[in-house]
């Protein structure tokens, strides 16, 4: 389905990132480790921008399913 | 050209439920300022992207909005709270320049990710939905929908990497 990435490393990190975000906060020490990754490499850090904006935009997509009623 | 539901006046009806909005933002924010501000932001993209989506519940989809706003801006409130030091109440820079909900929305990006995701295969896009939308684990994700978490892990990776490459094609 996806259009070959694989060889994009920065993008799969920072897409394995959101989904961690997603999934809990952060604790200290990965926030560290999310940080030094982010500093490491301007790739990093437009990679990871690139990929909050998808993210966000994702959010705006209205669901597919029957959707809950608000409320 | 434009189905019906579309000319259904979005705005408006996030005016008239702006109250209720609010509180839901509340309610996973537990603070009202940080409430007040995800829900102004919620009324500049709906405004600003009007008329791209074709929306059978506009009602249900501002509640959506609301709360991954919400959600989003809660995580990055834990995140940011380990990057600098502790903001003064009324100290906030505003829009956070340079954070996701301070991008304008494209209305071309949102049409673009919107039918990125509406060609991914039904249980990528199921998976994509209850990880982006409902907040699910991996591990309830697998085990609703029969299939292993490290499945569910590379079904999101390839929603992503599809309305990537949608974005990246314009």
């Amino acid at each position: 389905m996806s259009d070959s990435q694989g060889g994009d490393k920065a993008w799969q990190t920072a897409v394995e990132w959101i989904i961690r975000k997603q999934a809990s906060p952060l604790d200290a020490a990965s926030e560290n480790e999310l940080l030094t990754w982010l500093e490491e490499d301007p790739a990093n850090r437009a990679a990871y921008e690139e990929a909050s904006h998808l993210w966000l935009l994702t959010g705006l997509v209205p669901r597919t399913d029957e959707p809950e009623s608000g409320d | 050209m434009l189905p019906e539901e579309q000319s259904v006046d979005l705005s408006t009806i996030f005016v008239t439920h702006r109250t209720q909005l609010r509180r839901a933002a509340l309610k996973i924010l537990g603070d009202s300022a940080r409430a007040e501000d995800v829900v102004q932001d919620a009324y500049l993209k709906i405004t600003e992207t009007e008329g791209v989506l074709n929306l059978k519940q506009p009602l249900a989809y501002l509640y959506q909005v609301v709360r991954n706003l919400a959600i989003d801006r809660h995580r990055r409130a834990a995140f940011e709270g380990g990057l600098f030091e502790p903001e003064e109440e009324g100290l906030q820079v505003p829009g956070h320049a340079g954070t996701p909900e301070a991008t304008a929305i494209s209305r071309q990006h949102l049409a673009l990710v919107a039918r990125a995701l509406s060609e991914l295969p039904e249980r990528t896009r199921r998976v994509f939905e209850l990880h982006r939308l409902d907040g699910h684990t991996h591990c309830a994700i697998a085990s609703q929908l029969s299939i292993s978490t490290s499945l569910v892990n590379i079904l999101i990776h390839d929603a992503l990497d599809h309305c990537r490459a949608a974005l990246r094609s314009m």
